[in-house]
């Protein structure tokens, strides 16, 4: 491996790992508020992907009108789904395993949906940076996947920002650790529920038009890409905030070297690898994270 | 000001509290004394509306709030704070406070609240962006002090305060008490340390299996040779075979 391929796979690993951050981040967020492992996580993802998409071909849109169409789009989805599926379910006391599996059934009714809707071939996305290379500390290097990491952290940061400085954001991290004194502040809980989603759909929907715009859309592309997300999350430690960005991006890493040194037909089974390989060695990930908290 | 009629409540099948009858006017301090179990924290948990009464009424200030959620209940300035503490543990105190404030009608005070619960607690300003989970129990209980007092309380409702901590820890809890008194709060407490909750209140209920059996006056229930058995007995044997009223006046 030369030089410059080094740099070209730890670029593309770490623009690929942004994404699952950006989803394992959703991931992390809604098992500390809710406990539960949503495993429709992913298909926020291609609904972002699909809506920023769908936003494109009506109006031509430029790049950062698709990403909020995107972002809208999983955020809405998610926070439609929580509304009227998961708070229903527990409103009727179901257990928490059994609203996993019905997370699971959101994820197959929405793959459904969105194949009538969009159809079941792969669609191509536009070009939505600069295509040529840019000089980069003597290296070319694709704007794209520049775009794609400063555009995360952004997204990220903002997050950070969001849960340590605002009143919502202190809020919503109380109710997570301690549900019934939360209210007794007068916090309502179902409400920082919905949000917990809303913001996680938000983040895995940028997601989608980051990665649709790296490769193409299709309405399952959701499905293996919210798995490897989950990897990521575990990685990091379930539940952290902190690991699940961490997760992603070492996850993307060793995807793309994998993909790179082995090759890019096993990259898939490396995930699936290391995800048992931490189950084992590592149980709680690398950062972990006491019960119901942060 | 806050009046309880009839109220019974529970978990389930499980009936913990029987036609409850309590009432506080404004400005009073009263004990809610009891055994372990005796449904004391249900009825601060039916009051705040963590749970729903299965019978009765609960007015404040002329308003039926039965069945009202907590949010609105704590809009109304019944400030809950729970047994053990449950400080946010992975927030810091500052953040704590912050959580104090959420209700709408705390948000216009709240700097200038925060800087008189670290006046009265400069511990917690010297810790303000340490996690709560690392203070120790009696800063803690500082904390959920100065958390209830950022939510402005009209009424505020303490569930054993005192549980598990040092005795000198215990006198700071009794100033901050009297800290509420005299800011015009009316308050409820709940203690199983009968002789701490009386030495406070000026009235006490006496609860038994989900049934208020007593209603007097402190000095009253401190001499009552029932209380005496049941509730501060559990203390004779410190006092090796002493005679109970000597040992109420040590
Ligand atoms: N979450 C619960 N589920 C079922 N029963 C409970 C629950 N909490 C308390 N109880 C029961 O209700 C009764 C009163 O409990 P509680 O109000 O906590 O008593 P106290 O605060 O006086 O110690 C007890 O018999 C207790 O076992
Ligand atoms: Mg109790």
């Amino acid at each position: 491996m030369t030089i410059d391929q080094l740099v070209q796979t730890t670029l593309g690993g770490l623009a690929i790992g942004c994404i699952y951050s950006l989803i394992a981040l959703g991931i992390s967020m809604i098992i500390r508020a809710t406990d539960i492992l949503h495993f429709a996580q992913g298909e926020m993802l291609m609904i972002g992907s699909m809506a920023g998409l769908s936003s494109f071909w009506l109006q031509g849109m430029p790049f950062w009108l698709v990403l909020l169409a995107g972002v809208l789009g999983g955020g809405l989805v998610s926070m439609l789904v929580e509304v009227v599926v998961y708070r229903t379910l527990r409103l009727r006391r179901v257990s928490a395993i059994n609203i996993m599996i019905a997370t699971l059934g959101v994820s197959i009714v929405l793959q459904n949906v969105a194949r009538l809707v969009w159809g079941s071939e792969p669609l191509r996305y536009p070009t939505l940076f600069a295509s040529g290379g840019v000089k980069f500390a003597g290296f070319t290097v694709s704007p794209q996947l520049i775009w794609i990491v400063l555009l995360s952290g952004l997204i990220m940061g903002v997050l950070i920002l969001f849960f340590r400085f605002t009143r919502l954001g202190i809020a919503m991290q109380a109710a997570a650790q301690d549900p019934d004194v939360a209210q007794l502040m007068g916090i309502s809980v179902d409400r920082t529920t919905t949000y917990t989603f809303a913001i996680s759909g938000m983040m895995a929907g940028a997601a989608g038009v980051l990665l649709g715009s790296l490769f193409f859309a299709s309405f399952n592309m959701g499905f293996l890409t919210g798995i490897k997300a989950f990897v990521a999350a575990t990685l990091g430690g379930l539940g952290s905030i902190a690991g699940a960005m961490i997760g992603g991006l070492i996850f993307g890493l060793i995807e793309t070297f994998s993909g790179t040194l082995i090759s890019t037909a096993y990259k898939d089974a490396v995930g699936m690898v290391v995800l048992i390989a931490i189950l084992l060695f590592m149980p709680t990930g690398l950062l972990t994270r006491g019960g119901r908290e942060v | 000001m806050l009046r309880l009629s009839n109220v019974s409540a529970g978990y389930g099948a499980v009936t913990a509290l029987r036609k409850v009858d309590i009432s506080l006017e404004a400005g009073e301090v009263v004990a809610l004394i009891g055994s372990n179990g005796a449904g004391k924290s249900t009825a601060l948990r039916t009051i705040s509306g963590l749970i729903r009464p299965t019978a009765g009424t609960i007015e404040f200030q002329g308003e039926v709030i039965t069945n009202l959620s907590p949010e609105q209940i704590v809009a109304r300035g019944i400030v809950h704070v729970p047994e053990g503490r449950r400080v946010f543990p992975r927030l810091s105190v500052q953040q704590n406070l912050t959580v104090g404030a959420f209700s709408p009608r705390a948000h216009g005070k709240e700097k200038a609240t925060r800087e008189r619960v670290f006046e009265l607690f400069p511990r917690l300003y010297e810790r303000r962006r340490q996690l709560a989970g690392s203070l120790s129990g009696g800063e803690q209980q500082m904390l959920a002090f100065g958390r209830a007092m950022m939510a402005q309380p009209v009424l505020l409702m303490l569930d054993e305060p005192s549980l598990g901590l040092a005795p000198i820890v215990v006198e700071e809890i009794a100033n901050a008490i009297d800290y509420f008194r005299e800011s015009g709060v009316t308050i409820l407490l709940v203690e199983q340390n009968a002789e701490l909750a009386l030495s406070l209140a000026t009235r006490g209920y006496v609860i038994e299996t989900g049934s208020i059996v007593l209603s007097d006056s402190s000095d009253r229930l401190l001499e009552n040779p029932k209380v005496w058995a049941s509730y501060l007995g559990e203390q004779e044997w410190e006092f090796a075979d002493g005679d109970p009223a000597q040992a109420a006046n040590t």
